[in-house]
């Protein structure tokens, strides 16, 4: 069907698409190959594509290398990468579900509100963020008012409760909901039905692609976050997978074999989530009307 | 529909609430085990007053354990040798003082830490810092000076530890700025210096690099000439604000003023690295490549100069096989000088308890003694900064295998100096500089166009640091 509507343009295009692909697949296929080479050969210049000799080996060292193992700080990418993205989607379908579709005062205002938030860049809250953390009370040995301990710092909480809630995702969430047609919610409550139970039967069923989205996004941040884990935490069993790939960079000779090797590795996961999920990803990308 | 509707959204924010205290459930871990360390260090020599001191602070006087952090920004192989070193002080000091070694990341990193630290509580016992870091501490009034310390009869170093000390290493952070106190404690440094293709040089019947930059650019026609079937240029340089500035100085022309108000780059000598700069780009005889690539035009034998930091001996014992390399004391700017620039961080005690900051003491104090400095020295290829390391029992094969470093360690080392410090240095250095050298080489600016916007926006840099 699409041969015969291409007609003789059809090799071109196809042509266009090889190489789209490729140029695309190039950086992987560069930190796969790269993730074989020893320590010179990682720093030639100009490099080679295909490893002189091969060094599987790479991959053993990138796993021991950081002071805990690349396995524990995966473990904890994945708690808070999960945790957090599970809460997030939590606070943003209920704020988006009350910004769409209840009526109370300054609705429009708070949401307003709600999304000048996303102009604040991220360095200026860090310090606020951090206090919050730091006397949190009565947690970490703290008191009522947040003295005498450590609060939330150095815990899995630290790194993901300043985060649950985000303006964008529950404008996207919000602009998701708004399409879901007001007739559904007349005859839910027909059938008895309160709010709870049409977002949960009727909203979110129709959403899907939309809570695909927000979850992508809420896991990918929180995968690759960095400054914020490195600030509210201490203890190397704590902390998460970007911070080890940092454990792999000397001052003055990077084995980028490893680093390759240990790119790969935290890729991964990235990877098969996006190709499990990218059906899903790009319909709630369009549904919304947003492009990447 | 309203009456339902915020019942409704009661229930969800009550469970919204319920799922952030679900998110919320997580305990702190107990911190890893560190392992043991690669070597015994020596004890601390008992102290000696070298003369009457002011009580260093009023610690309690209990017996329980003080547990502190330290802080640093330095990675691989550096962070598990700082555990070591940590454990291997804990061990030492049983039952007294308890240190954690925390690696917070980059340098830009550690000082986002730090200055939320001070804002919320958790200051480290001891942090690392880089110059332009210890500056901005000492003027947030976040670090304490180490004066009494050091002069402390009981805690402090003895006459004989501190006539160990590169001089220009023990009052790295000994400044009129802060009013003449001390306020960073050094472990290891490197220096800015010249490392050159021999084979290269031969060719074009040169032993080694000229003395003068004067003489640099012939030199370097020269080199280029003799190694055309190369393609070879003369120098790419990394960190282009870096450099310039490392350049300056070895013209004996700091980047500020000694009060700290305005920069230099009015000099003369500013003038002459541009225009040297802008003819050898010229003649693509000089080139600036990424950050990541610096060092690579060296390696790959298409560039006859690098000149960076000393701690790249490891690089080049480790990636270097086609040709012979050398490393020496940068090229000055006169003719008879010896000027280099101070690399590397050092260490201070954050403003904490009395406690905690004399535990950040003992532990900066301990590790620059001989064995914690020689494990130092063999994991970051840093300079030691006392003397008696270099000779030391234990750093004997690590220079025997490493024989530029030993001699860098003698002839570099010792002329090591800092820039004149200021707030304001990141920005001039990273962004201004840089900025408008890769102007003047890619021809958008003259070379006194150059220099006169150099100095016009470094100086309002420096006003807005002054203001804070």
């Amino acid at each position: 069907m699409i041969r015969r509507d291409l007609g003789r343009w059809a090799p071109i295009v196809y042509a266009l698409l090889v190489l789209g692909a490729a140029i695309a697949l190039f950086p992987f296929a560069w930190m796969v190959l790269g993730s074989f080479k020893d320590v010179r050969e990682s720093n030639l210049f100009p490099p080679t594509i295909l490893p002189r000799v091969w060094h599987p080996a790479n991959y053993v060292e990138a796993w021991t290398k950081p002071p805990s193992t690349l396995g524990r700080y995966f473990l904890n990418s994945l708690i808070v990468s999960l945790v957090g993205t599970f809460g997030q989607l939590i606070v943003g379908i209920l704020a988006a579900y009350a910004f769409a579709r209840l009526r109370f005062k300054g609705r429009d205002i708070l949401f307003v509100l709600v999304l000048t938030s996303t102009m604040v860049p991220g360095e200026v809250t860090l310090i606020p963020n951090f206090i919050t953390i730091r006397r949190f009370p009565l947690m970490g040995g703290n008191d009522l008012f947040g003295n005498g301990g450590s609060g939330l710092y150095d815990t899995y909480t630290a790194m993901i409760l300043p985060f649950l809630a985000g303006a964008f995702n529950i404008f996207l969430l919000r602009q998701a909901f708004l399409r879901v047609p007001n007739e559904y919610w007349e005859a839910a409550q027909l059938d008895g039905s309160g709010g709870l139970g049409f977002l949960w039967r009727i909203v979110l069923p129709l959403t899907v692609p939309a809570l695909f989205t927000v979850a992508l996004f809420g896991f990918l941040s929180r995968w690759n976050a960095l400054l914020w884990p490195l600030i509210v935490t201490r203890s190397e069993s704590m902390r998460p997978v970007q911070v080890a790939m940092i454990y792999y960079q000397n001052e003055y000779l990077t084995d980028f074999g490893l680093v390759m090797a240990a790119s790969f590795m935290v890729t991964l996961p990235i990877i098969l989530i996006f190709v499990f999920a990218q059906k899903q990803f790009i319909a709630g990308i369009s549904s919304v009307g947003l492009k990447g | 529909m309203a009456l339902h509707s915020r019942r409704a959204f009661l229930t969800m924010s009550l469970a919204s609430v319920g799922a952030a205290a679900l998110a919320a459930c997580g305990a702190a871990a107990t911190p890893t085990a560190v392992p043991k360390p690669t070597e015994a260090p020596k004890p601390a020599a008992p102290a000696e007053p070298t003369k009457p001191a002011p009580a260093a602070a009023t610690p309690s006087t209990g017996t329980k354990l003080i547990e502190i952090d330290y802080w640093h920004r330095s990675s691989g192989d550096a962070t598990k040798q700082l555990e070591g070193l940590a454990a291997a002080f804990t061990q030492e000091m049983a039952g007294k003082y308890k240190v954690t070694s925390v690696f917070q990341g980059s340098i830009a990193d550690l000082n986002k830490k730090v200055r939320a630290a001070a804002a919320g509580g958790g200051m480290p016992g001891a942090t690392m810092g880089d110059d332009y870091d210890i500056t901005q501490y000492a003027f947030s009034k976040i670090i304490v000076p180490l004066d009494p310390y050091m002069d402390d009869p009981q805690n402090g170093l003895t006459k004989a530890a501190r006539e160990d000390f590169l001089p220009n290493q023990l009052e790295r952070h000994k400044l009129p700025i802060y009013e003449g106190k001390t306020m960073a404690f050094p472990q290891g440094f490197s220096a800015f210096t010249t490392f050159w293709n021999v084979d290269a040089l031969q060719k074009a019947g040169f032993q080694k690099p000229p003395a003068t930059w004067k003489e640099f650019p012939d030199h370097v026609r020269a080199v280029a000439k003799a190694n055309a079937d190369k393609q070879m240029s003369g120098w790419w340089i990394g960190g282009a604000g870096d450099r310039f500035i490392s350049t300056l100085l070895t013209y004996g022309v700091d980047w500020i003023t000694p009060d700290g108000k305005a920069s230099q780059f009015d000099k003369p000598e500013a003038l002459e690295i541009m225009t040297w700069w802008r003819q050898l780009s010229d003649e693509k005889l000089l080139a600036i490549p990424k950050e990541n690539a610096r060092d690579t035009g060296i390696f790959a034998q298409k560039a006859a100069y690098f000149m960076d930091s000393s701690g790249n001996t490891a690089a080049f014992y480790n990636l270097v096989k086609d040709f012979k390399w050398e490393a020496a004391m940068p090229i000055q700017g006169k003719a008879g000088t010896q000027i280099t620039e101070t690399y590397g961080p050092i260490n201070a005690v954050p403003k904490n308890d009395p406690d905690k900051q004399l535990a950040g003491w003992t532990f900066l104090k301990w590790l620059g003694t001989t064995g914690p400095q020689s494990v130092w020295v063999k994991t970051t290829n840093y300079f030691p900064s006392i003397k008696s390391a270099g000779d030391s029992a234990e750093l004997k094969d690590y220079y025997s295998k490493n024989v530029v470093a030993a001699r860098l360690n003698k002839e570099v080392a010792p002329h090591a100096r800092i820039l004149g410090p200021s707030p304001a240095l990141t920005e001039v250095r990273g962004q201004i500089t840089a900025n408008v050298v890769n102007e003047v080489l890619l021809g958008q600016l003259t070379p006194e166009q150059g220099v006169r916007k150099l100095k016009a926006e470094a100086d309002k840099a420096i006003q807005r640091a002054l203001q804070g």
